[in-house]
């Protein structure tokens, strides 16, 4: 990955973009997807150089990776990639599903005729795109999904934690293997929070999100495994 | 001048923090304090020669401050000391118990017994304060704050999720500022001590399920009643 063409590209696209968002975005995908392989340096000045921009932006760009906990820093070695854990994404998950039941009480309570006609579109629309095998699209489209049913909760410290926590979990994405049986359950479970939702009844919203989510068919003993190999590797 | 000062104090006690998150603490403290009320516009230059620094550091201190929602800022706009009112309170709180209860879950699980003995410990401290407070005169009565949010935030340290610690600070400095309009009522004196012996209770038997209940009622128990809207809408236009 050229990180000086696509921070080209990016502000090509975006000219308003400042330098550090660009930088902070693009390192960040190379964590979550690998290309920084966890305890790896992160150098400032190589990434400087290789950009040909001041060493300011980077140095901004992973200050805020390491706010998020993307990066952790030694004093006088440098800043490294922070290892992705499996005991911290089932934390992560936990807060996740808590936020996500509160959230769905508030907004089935909420929620018009035509955000429930969306949220059916979004789940008719992870099916399409499970025929089509694009998987980076089910997952984006899991997550509009989620996050349109917890944007109408209307509690802005709610909605922020929720973004704040899938950006965290973004690695996730990586390690979900999906096949039809998982797609025609999780979509199923789909139409039932439609449907919970529309109903407006709190206790069946409740049952229908806590469901999905604690039964989320994710194998997290495969997670855990292919973490461990991927760091190993 | 004042403000140098307490730039000064910080910079001995905690010289590795950055310095436009010391500028941000002394902020944090003025906003929560209500010496910088709700609406006073923030000028970075004068903010900046005040404390004897540049203007970068109290700038980036700004940004920090909006993106913990206590100032309003937008494009060409003098930044504000911007409080939400009674609602947005609402919805800190909403938010709050959520984590707490969560938290709580976990918490439950994972105590250890020296854990306990700690957060006993600060139940009794809590205590304390409300049996000071019981015995003074209704115009000196004071919130007891700190002690309560010590208790809570230990609860929620002993879930040991990163996650729900990390939001947790986050909103602390809104609930500190929105616990200063809370009414103090003798009755509390007896009441709150007491929800907090039960909460260390709940946690005590391991019971993931109960402890979030005692959480969850806990929380729901506490909010800021309608009176306690009054009683800020007052000293708001009283400039306090």
């Amino acid at each position: 990955m050229n990180i000086k063409n696509v921070l080209e590209k990016k502000l090509q696209e975006n000219p308003f973009q400042s330098l550090t968002e660009a930088l902070y975005e693009i390192l960040l995908h190379m964590i979550v997807r690998f290309h920084l392989p966890p305890h790896s340096m992160v150098s400032v000045k190589q990434i400087a150089d290789i950009c040909q921009t001041s060493k300011t932006p980077v140095k901004n760009a992973v200050d805020l990776l390491e706010e998020e906990g993307f990066v952790y820093k030694i004093k006088n070695k440098g800043a490294f990639v922070a290892p992705f854990e499996y005991e911290d994404y089932v934390n992560g998950h936990k807060l996740r599903t808590a936020l996500e039941i509160a959230a769905s009480k508030k907004a089935g309570l909420l929620m018009e005729e035509s955000d429930f006609m969306q949220l059916r579109q979004i789940a008719t629309e992870v099916q399409e795109a499970y025929a089509k095998q694009d998987i980076s699209k089910i997952y984006a489209l899991e997550q509009a999904f989620h996050l349109k049913i917890v944007s109408h909760s209307q509690n802005p410290h709610m909605i922020e934690a929720y973004k704040d926590l899938i950006k965290r979990l973004h690695r996730l994405s990586f390690y979900i293997k999906i096949d039809a049986q998982i797609i025609a359950e999780l979509n199923k479970q789909h139409f039932e929070i439609c449907d919970a939702l529309e109903r407006r009844d709190e206790r069946l919203i409740q049952t229908a999100m806590s469901r999905h989510r604690l039964r989320l068919p994710i194998d997290y003993e495969n997670i855990a495994d292919d973490c461990d190999e991927k760091m190993e590797k | 001048m004042k403000r140098k000062e307490a730039l000064l104090k910080k910079r001995k006690k905690e010289n590795k923090k950055k310095l436009s998150d010391m500028i941000c603490d002394i902020l944090i403290e003025e906003i929560v304090s209500l010496k910088l009320k709700p609406d006073t516009p923030l000028n970075m230059s004068q903010l900046a020669e005040e404390m004897g620094v540049s203007i970068t550091p109290v700038r980036e201190a700004v940004t920090k401050l909006q993106g913990l929602g206590l100032v309003n800022k937008g494009y060409y706009k003098q930044p504000t000391v911007g409080i939400g009112g009674y609602n947005d309170y609402m919805k800190l709180h909403e938010f709050r118990t959520i984590l707490e209860t969560e938290a709580a879950k976990q918490a439950a699980v994972l105590m250890t017994e020296s854990d306990h003995i700690q957060l006993h410990r600060l139940a009794e401290k809590l205590e304390d304060a409300y049996r000071l407070n019981m015995h003074k005169p209704k115009s000196d009565k004071v919130v007891v704050t700190k002690e309560d949010i010590d208790f809570h935030t230990f609860a929620i340290a002993c879930s040991q999720n990163p996650y729900i610690m990390q939001q947790y600070t986050k909103i602390k400095p809104k609930l500190l500022f929105f616990r200063q309009f809370v009414v103090v009522e003798n009755e509390e004196a007896i009441s709150v001590p007491q929800e907090h012996y039960m909460l260390c209770y709940a946690l005590k038997t391991k019971d993931a399920a109960f402890a979030a209940e005692a959480f969850l009622h806990h929380g729901q128990a506490a909010t800021f009643g309608k009176n306690d809207q009054d009683e800020a809408e007052k000293r708001q236009s009283k400039g306090c």
